[in-house]
């Protein structure tokens, strides 16, 4: 489509423009998915490093959880809960509290004499819970070849054959009760049903002390695993017990002084200038994880919903002009080509933007030179690039001191500052496009 | 069971035994009324097949049929009560064993 074209275009001109257009959205669709798969590699390397700055950090701060170290950290970072709270007493009540109760286990008759107990073979629990469970099968094959007849049991709580029974003989009830009996007793000869009743009362009462007897072993079985479990836990814990504590110390004191005012923190720890390095090193590769995602998804991700938009209406639009109805549509020449003009340089512009901004950040790793003042680090980074009132942290920080004082003296900003000068143009042109121009956004298009 | 099929079997075995059955006969118990499903009104002897197909549950209610087995306990009649679904071979041999009860205990010449 050129700018000297005819004052209207048809459906055919329509499928060939849209069709290319198409193909660049398509195009721009791929890039970004390249660029979000890079992005994300390099955002695991930097918090990678971040993870190391601190686990360094948090060393070099607290090495050990004795009280002149926790003294000395609490001084060097202000951390005002040690002053009341002592980490190190915490630790060891937990000690002597786990060694308490491994005492208690270890006194346990059950646990002292484990293996005489509950050897899985030979234990003494062990064998008698398998004799107990031998009896009580064996009572429960005499029960069950007594309960051989489904209404063996009816007729026995019914007392049949004894006074109890009190089924009257007009009922059918009675002959259905005589039949069973007839029955049951033709399987036992020589042996009347009370007889039988009285042998199936005593074998279910046998049956039910053994069931008890086997519930009062296991409970005790159970009892010994259970001290032999918590004892296993303890000793574990003990082991580790030294570890966690410093670990869990370190973790609050790390954020502490990563969520601490910086420059006061940096005052307080210019006392120590190995851990003011550490520190600054951490803080700055936190602030890098968070600016790179920034400059993506502001950059490269939002674009890929827009495109996305596009993309359907172009879909949308080409089916309702494959309809015979719309074949001799005509397309005002104004709307055609603001919609179809070729937006590959302003792709470009924007690419370029993002990569600029995105490399400045990426190479950076000066973090230990940093002005005396207060700053944020995105002004250290990039040289206090405007574009940085995106990000609310940068915002509310220029809110309160303005544009920073330090940054034409600063040997790295001028630096990036220079670099950026044809960047800053860049920017300049993709506003002015985002408010006025066609790229990256839907533009209002019908066929007349 | 059908209770055609109870009751056709219940009055041969009581009619092979000696007693004359008449069905549905109405048969005061008490205060009660009920409708038998055979009766030897000389002999006071029949039977009733309790099922819900014929709405005897309803006709038979648990006082009626406590009514009916108060005047057996006084020896005024006797009711063969089928109480529950049979087979064919149960209930022929209730129908013999009832007889038979009644024969030995003097009850029925």
């Amino acid at each position: 489509v050129t700018s000297a074209g005819p004052a209207a275009y048809g459906v055919a001109d329509f499928f060939r423009a849209s069709a290319h257009q198409r193909t660049a959205i398509e195009e721009q669709l791929r890039r970004i998915d390249a660029e979000r798969a890079t992005h994300e590699k390099n955002r695991e390397a930097v918090l990678a490093q971040a993870t190391a700055a601190r686990r360094d950090l948090a060393q070099s701060l607290l090495p050990g959880l004795v009280p002149r170290l926790v003294a000395r950290a609490r001084d060097l970072t202000g951390f005002a809960p040690w002053r009341t709270e002592d980490p190190v007493a915490a630790m060891d009540a937990e000690r002597a509290a786990v060694e308490r109760r491994l005492a208690a286990i270890a006194a346990d008759p059950l646990f002292m004499n484990g293996e005489l107990l509950f050897h899985p073979r030979t234990g003494t629990h062990t064998r008698e819970l398998a004799e107990l469970e031998g009896h009580l099968a064996t009572q429960q094959r005499a029960l069950s070849e007594l309960m051989c007849h489904p209404r063996f049991t009816h007729l026995v709580d019914a007392g049949y054959g004894t006074e109890r029974y009190a089924v009257p003989f007009w009922r059918l009830t009675y002959y259905d009760d005589w039949k069973a009996h007839d029955e049951i007793v033709e399987q036992f000869p020589g042996v009347t049903f009370p007889e039988l009743a009285r042998r199936y009362e005593e074998a279910s009462a046998a049956e039910q002390t053994l069931r008890d007897e086997v519930a009062r072993v296991n409970a005790i079985i159970a009892r010994g695993q259970a001290l032999f479990t918590e004892h296993a836990a303890l000793t574990r814990r003990l082991g580790a017990l030294s570890g966690e504590h410093l670990t869990a110390a370190q973790v609050r004191l790390l954020e502490h002084v990563l969520t601490s005012h910086g420059a006061t923190m940096r005052a307080a720890l210019g006392r120590d200038p190995a851990i003011l390095g550490l520190y600054l090193r951490a803080s700055a590769l936190e602030a890098k994880v968070r600016y790179l995602d920034h400059v993506f998804v502001q950059d490269v991700g939002s674009q890929r919903e827009v495109l996305q938009r596009q993309l359907q209406k172009i879909l949308k639009d080409q089916a309702k002009y494959r309809r015979a109805k719309h074949a001799a549509a005509r397309f005002p020449r104004e709307a055609f080509e603001r919609r179809f003009g070729d937006r590959s340089a302003a792709y470009e512009r924007r690419w370029d933007r993002y990569r600029k901004r995105y490399l400045i950040l990426w190479r950076w790793s000066a973090w230990d030179d940093v002005p005396d003042d207060d700053f944020v680090w995105w002004d250290v980074m990039t040289g206090a690039r405007p574009d940085g009132d995106a990000i609310p942290e940068v915002a509310e920080f220029r809110r309160r001191h303005g544009r920073p004082s330090w940054i034409d003296g600063h040997r790295g900003a001028r630096t990036r500052a220079s670099e950026d000068d044809d960047d800053l143009a860049v920017a300049a042109a993709i506003a002015a496009e985002a408010s006025g121009g066609s790229a990256g956004r839907d533009v209002a298009f019908d066929a007349s | 069971m059908r209770e055609a099929t109870g009751r056709a079997i219940l009055r041969a075995i009581f009619e092979e035994e000696g007693l004359s059955i008449v069905e549905d006969v109405p048969v005061a118990f008490g205060e009660h009324e009920v409708v038998l499903d055979g009766w030897d009104a000389a002999r006071r002897v029949g039977f009733e097949v309790l099922t819900s197909e014929a709405g005897d549950r309803e006709a038979f209610p648990p006082p009626v049929v406590a009514a009916v087995e108060d005047a057996m306990r006084r020896g005024e009649a006797w009711v063969l009560l089928v109480d529950l679904d049979p087979t064919e071979e149960l209930l022929r041999s209730a129908a013999r064993g009832f007889v038979g009860q009644l024969r030995a205990r003097g009850l029925l010449a």
